[in-house]
C-alpha cells in the first residue's frame, strides 16, 4: 500500500525472544507464529525467533520489549509481573473450570479483565499482549505417595519464586523452597527438595521420571502463555498487516492449545511407561482437600486485591 | 555490522591495551547504534548478567582463598601434604602438586593456588636448591587442578552459560583432576631421577612429629571432605558451599589467631578488586555475546561445523583448537560466557553431553593460564620468583605435554568425567 | 581533584565491604534457616544478588582510577614511547565514552521502566540503580582526570 511499507526484498525484521527450547511446544508455537506470518505476509515481515533465553533472562526479556530492543516475547503471566503486578493473577489456582474457559478468559479481545489490564499494559508499559495460549497444567511429583495435603506436611517442594506459584505449593501443606530450575534434577535426587511441579511435558522433555516415583494429578494451576508485542512495532504496522497479525495469532493459539492438549494424553503414557506411578482421583487423590486447602490461601493472600477480577473470571461463561 | 566485524573490532582494541571489558563494550555500544536498537539493552544485559545466583560464589571464594592464605591454614595444608609425599625423590616437588590438589578441594578460584600456595611451596623447594624456573613452573603446572576438582567457579559459571547442573559439572570434574595429578606426578618422578632431585624430607618423620602436623592440619584437611558431603547430601548448593567455606575459613582464623581485623579488612578490599575486575568483564562478555546471538553468529558457526562434520571426536577436536587459542589470549570467565553458546550447541547436536564438554571447556581455559602470550598463572609467577615470564614459560614447556596427554584422555574418554556424576545422581 | 578522587575512591571501597559482607550474611542466613527451620526465603537470595550488582559497579570506578582493569599489555607495552601518551589519550576517551553510553541508556531504561519492581523485595529500579550510575559517573570522572594528567604530562599521580 505505501510505498514506504516493507517488502519482500527490503523486509520488515522483528525479533522473537523466549525461554523455552526450540522444539518444545512452546518453541514451536513461536516458530509456527513466524512462519505464518512470513507466509502471509509474503515475505515482507521476518520474524526471527530466538528461544531458549539467548537474548536474556525472563525478566529481562520483558522488558526488552518494553524498550523495544525485542519486538515480540512469550512468559507465563506470573512472568509479565515486573511489568504489571495485576497480570500475576491469570496464574492463580484453581481459577478455571477448563482450557476452554481458560482460553476465554485469557482472550485478549473478549476477556473483560484482560481487556482492562492490557489497556494499562498498553498505556504505562508500551507492551499488548497479542494472544494468549494454553501451555499446561500444573501437577506435583514427589519422591512419596501424596493424598491428600496432610501427606506433604514438611516436605520441601520446589517452587517458583514468585508470590502466586509460593501460595499454590504453601497451600498444598508443603514448605516452599526455590531452587534454580538448572539445578532441579539433582536437588531432587541429593534431597535439597522432595517434589516440584510442572505440567507433565516439563517431565518428560527434562527425564524428571529418573528421580520422582510419584506423579499427583492435582491439576492445580492451569496455565496460559501471554504473546506479547512492542507497542510501538505494533502502530507502525499498516492496517492491512495488524489484520495478519490478528489473524495468524488467533490461528497460533489454536494450533498451539490443541498441540499441547494432545501431546498431555501421551507424555502421561510416556511416564507411566517409565515407571512412574500416577495418583489421580480413581486412586485416591482428594482434589477437594487440595483446592479447598489451597484456595483459603489464596483468599487469604489475594483475595482483597484480586477478587473482583475472580469474579468477572468466574462470571465468563 | 557483522559478527566478523564485531569481533575483529574487539581484538583490535584490546591489542591497544584497552581494559577487556571495555573492549568488549565498545564494538556492543557500535553495533546497538548502528542497527538502531535501543541502546537499553546494553546496560539491562550487563546487569542482568551480573543479577544471577551462581555468580555469588565468585565474591565468596575469593574471599575465602584469602582468608585461608592469610590465617595460616594453607601453610598447614602445605605440611600435610609434605607428610604424605615428601619422603619421595624430588619430595618436594610432589608436594606442591598434592598440596594443590588438596587446595583445589577447598578452593573454587582460579589462580587462588598461585599467590598464596605457590609462595609457599616455591620458598620450600628455594631452600632445597631446585632451580626457580622450575619450582615456578611445577607451581603453574599443577595449579590447573584448581578449578577441575570441586568446588569451582568456572564449572558453576558454565553450568549457568550451557543452563546445565553445577552439582553434575563439579562431580564430573572429580576424576579428571584426578588424573591430570597422577600424570604430572609421574612426570614428576621422572625427572627427580633425571635431575637428581632431593628428597622432602630426610629420613622417617618421627611419630610425634607425625600426630603434630595431623592435629595442625586436620581441620583444614576435613574441610574437602565436608564440603563435598555436604553438597552431595543436599545440605547446601554448589554456590553456597563458597559461604560455608568463607564461614569456616573464618572461625579456623579465629582459633589460630592469625588473622587481625585490619588484614581482615585488607583480605576484603583485595577480594572486591579481584571480583570487580573478573565480573565487570563478565557483564561486557554479556551485551557483547548478545550482539554476536542477534547476528546468529552461533547458528552459523554451528552449522559451519556440522557441515565439515557430523563425527563428535572430530567436532570436540575442532573445539578443542578453538578452546585452546581462546584460553591463549581471552580471560577465563568472559571465554566461558561467549563461547559456550558458539560452541555447545553443534556438540550437543552431535549427541556430546553438555557435562563432559564443560570439563573439557574448563580444562583447556586453564591451560591457556600457563601459555603465552597471556598466561595469568606465569605473570602472577614472575615477580614471586624474580624471573622474566619468557624463562618461566620455557620451563613450562615440559608439562604442557603432560596436561596435553591429559586433556586428550579427557576428551575422549567421556566416562573419566561423567562416571561419577551418572553414579550419584541415578542417570 | 586527585584529593578528591582518592576520598572518593575510598568511600567507594567501603561502602562495597558493606554489600560483599551482606552477601555474605544473606547466602549464610540462607542456608541455615533452609536446613535448620525449613524455610526458603527468596528475599535474602534476591538482596544477595543486588548487593553483587552493586558492590561490582562501586568498585569500577575504584578500578578504573588506580588502573587496575585487566589487560593484556602484549602488544601495547612494545609501543614507542613517543605514541604512547597519545594511545592512553584514546584508551581513557574510550572509558569515558563507555561510561557515558551506559549512563544514557540507563536513563533510556528510567524513563519507561522506572518503576518495575524486583520479584521478592518489590524494589523499583529507580533504587535499584543508584549504586550502577555512582559507579559510571565516577568511572567516567577517574578517566577524565587522567585524561589531564597525560596532557599534562604528569604521570601516576593517583596510582
Ligand atoms: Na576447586
Ligand atoms: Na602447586
Amino acid at each position: 500500500q505505501t510505498e514506504s511499507g516493507p517488502t519482500p526484498e527490503k523486509p520488515l525484521v522483528m525479533r522473537y525472544a523466549h525461554m523455552n527450547v526450540a522444539n518444545s511446544p512452546n518453541g514451536l508455537q513461536a516458530q509456527y507464529f513466524a512462519d505464518r506470518i512470513a507466509e502471509e505476509t509474503g515475505g515482507a515481515i521476518k520474524i526471527e525467533v530466538y528461544p531458549g533465553s539467548q537474548l536474556g533472562t525472563i525478566t529481562e526479556m520483558a522488558e526488552m520489549v518494553s524498550q523495544g530492543s525485542v519486538a515480540l516475547h512469550h512468559n507465563t503471566y506470573g512472568g509479565l509481573q515486573p511489568l504489571l503486578e495485576d497480570l500475576g493473577l491469570f496464574d492463580t489456582p484453581y481459577l478455571y473450570r477448563d482450557v476452554d474457559h481458560l482460553l476465554k478468559a485469557t482472550d485478549p479481545e473478549t476477556s473483560p479483565v484482560l481487556k482492562e489490564l492490557n489497556q494499562k499494559l498498553i498505556d504505562s508499559r508500551n507492551v499488548r499482549v497479542l494472544y494468549s495460549f494454553y501451555f499446561g497444567t500444573r501437577d506435583l511429583t514427589a519422591n512419596s505417595a501424596v493424598y491428600a495435603p496432610k501427606d506433604l506436611s514438611g516436605k520441601k517442594i520446589r517452587a517458583i519464586p514468585s508470590a502466586i506459584y509460593m501460595a499454590a505449593v504453601e497451600g498444598m501443606g508443603a514448605v516452599a523452597v526455590p531452587v534454580d530450575w538448572a539445578e532441579v534434577p539433582v536437588a531432587l535426587s541429593t534431597g535439597v527438595a522432595n517434589g516440584q511441579e510442572n505440567p507433565v511435558s516439563v517431565l518428560v522433555s527434562n527425564k524428571l521420571y529418573d528421580v520422582q516415583k510419584f506423579l499427583m494429578l492435582t491439576h492445580h494451576i492451569m496455565g496460559s502463555e501471554p504473546v506479547v508485542i512492542n507497542e510501538s512495532v505494533w502502530q507502525k504496522l499498516s492496517d492491512e498487516h495488524k489484520q495478519v497479525f490478528t489473524k495468524v495469532a488467533k490461528e497460533t493459539r489454536d494450533w498451539a492449545s490443541n498441540y499441547v492438549q494432545d501431546s498431555e494424553a501421551s507424555d502421561l503414557q510416556i511416564l507411566a511407561d517409565k515407571g512412574m506411578t500416577i495418583i489421580g482421583p480413581e486412586q485416591g487423590l482428594k482434589v477437594d482437600e487440595f483446592r479447598a486447602s489451597v484456595n483459603k490461601v489464596v483468599e487469604q493472600r489475594f483475595g482483597a486485591k484480586w477478587g473482583a477480577y475472580y469474579e468477572q473470571i468466574r462470571a465468563i461463561k | 555490522m557483522s559478527g566478523g566485524m564485531i569481533i575483529l573490532l574487539f581484538l583490535v582494541l584490546i591489542a591497544t591495551g584497552l581494559p577487556i571489558a571495555v573492549s568488549m563494550g565498545v564494538p556492543a555500544a557500535i553495533y546497538l547504534l548502528v542497527q538502531g536498537i535501543p541502546i537499553s539493552v546494553m546496560i539491562q544485559r550487563m546487569v542482568a548478567s551480573l543479577n544471577s545466583f551462581p555468580l555469588l560464589a565468585v565474591p565468596l571464594f575469593i574471599l575465602a582463598a584469602g582468608l585461608m592464605n592469610n590465617s595460616g591454614i594453607t601453610s598447614r595444608l602445605f605440611e600435610f601434604a609434605k607428610l604424605l609425599v615428601g619422603r619421595l625423590k624430588g619430595g618436594l616437588a610432589q608436594v606442591n602438586i598434592v598440596a594443590s590438589l588438596i587446595f583445589a578441594g577447598i578452593s573454587g578460584a582460579a589462580l587462588a593456588d598461585v599467590g598464596g600456595l605457590g609462595n609457599i611451596e616455591i620458598d620450600a623447594m628455594t631452600e632445597q636448591n631446585y632451580p626457580k624456573d622450575a619450582s615456578a613452573a611445577i607451581t603453574a603446572a599443577s595449579a590447573v587442578v584448581g578449578p577441575i576438582f570441586p568446588p569451582s567457579i568456572p564449572l558453576i559459571i558454565y553450568g549457568a552459560a550451557a543452563e546445565t547442573s553445577s552439582m553434575r559439572l563439579l562431580m564430573a570434574g572429580v576424576f579428571p583432576a584426578l588424573v591430570i595429578v597422577a600424570l604430572l606426578m609421574m612426570q614428576v618422578s621422572y625427572f627427580a631421577h633425571k635431575r637428581n632431585y632431593p628428597r622432602g624430607v630426610e629420613g622417617k618423620f618421627s611419630r610425634k612429629e607425625v600426630l603434630h602436623t595431623i592435629r595442625r592440619g586436620l581441620p583444614s584437611m576435613l574441610m574437602p571432605v565436608m564440603l563435598m558431603g555436604g553438597m552431595l547430601s543436599g545440605y547446601f548448593s554448589p554456590t553456597e558451599v563458597a559461604a560455608i567455606t568463607v564461614t569456616y575459613a573464618l572461625i579456623l582464623s579465629a582459633i589460630y589467631k592469625e588473622l587481625s581485623w585490619k588484614e581482615f579488612l585488607k583480605v576484603c578490599r583485595e577480594t572486591l578488586r579481584s571480583t570487580a575486575s573478573v565480573l565487570f568483564i563478565v557483564a561486557s562478555a554479556a551485551i557483547f555475546a548478545w550482539t554476536l546471538t542477534v547476528e546468529q553468529l552461533p547458528q552459523q558457526v554451528s552449522a559451519l561445523l556440522l557441515n565439515i562434520t557430523e563425527n563428535p571426536a572430530v567436532l570436540l577436536l575442532l573445539a578443542n583448537i578453538v578452546l585452546l587459542i581462546a584460553g591463549m589470549f581471552l580471560e577465563t570467565t568472559a571465554a566461558l560466557m561467549v563461547l559456550t553458546p558458539i560452541l555447545l550447541p553443534p556438540l550437543m547436536a552431535a549427541g556430546v553431553d553438555p557435562v563432559h564438554f564443560g570439563v573439557v571447556m574448563v580444562f583447556n581455559l586453564m591451560i591457556g593460564m600457563i601459555t603465552p602470550p597471556v598466561g595469568m598463572s606465569v605473570y602472577m609467577l614472575s615477580p614471586i620468583v624474580k624471573l622474566p615470564v619468557g624463562k618461566i614459560f620455557r620451563a613450562v614447556t615440559p608439562y604442557l605435554v603432560t596436561l596435553a596427554i591429559s586433556l586428550v584422555i579427557l576428551t575422549y574418554i567421556p566416562q573419566v568425567s561423567l562416571w561419577l556424576p551418572n553414579l550419584l545422581f541415578n542417570n | 581533584m586527585h584529593k578528591f578522587m582518592q576520598k572518593t575512591s575510598k568511600v567507594l571501597e567501603s561502602s562495597s565491604i558493606v554489600f560483599l559482607l551482606a552477601l555474605f550474611a544473606c547466602v549464610l542466613v540462607q542456608i541455615i534457616m533452609r536446613n535448620f527451620f525449613s524455610s526458603g526465603s527468596v528475599v535474602l537470595e534476591e538482596l544477595a544478588r543486588f548487593c553483587l550488582v552493586s558492590l561490582v559497579f562501586l568498585m569500577v570506578p575504584v578500578l578504573t582510577i588506580d588502573k587496575q582493569h585487566i589487560i593484556v599489555d602484549i602488544l601495547s607495552a612494545r609501543v614507542p614511547k613517543r605514541i604512547r601518551p597519545v594511545l592512553e589519550i584514546c584508551i581513557e576517551l574510550l572509558c569515558i565514552g563507555l561510561a557515558v553510553f551506559l549512563l544514557i541508556a540507563v536513563n533510556q531504561v528510567m524513563t519507561r521502566n522506572w518503576s518495575v519492581r524486583t520479584p521478592a523485595i518489590r524494589m523499583p529500579n529507580i533504587l535499584f540503580y543508584i549504586p550502577i550510575v555512582i559507579g559510571l559517573v565516577f568511572m567516567s570522572i577517574g578517566a577524565a582526570v587522567h585524561t589531564f594528567d597525560v596532557f599534562k604530562g604528569r604521570k601516576g599521580e593517583l596510582s
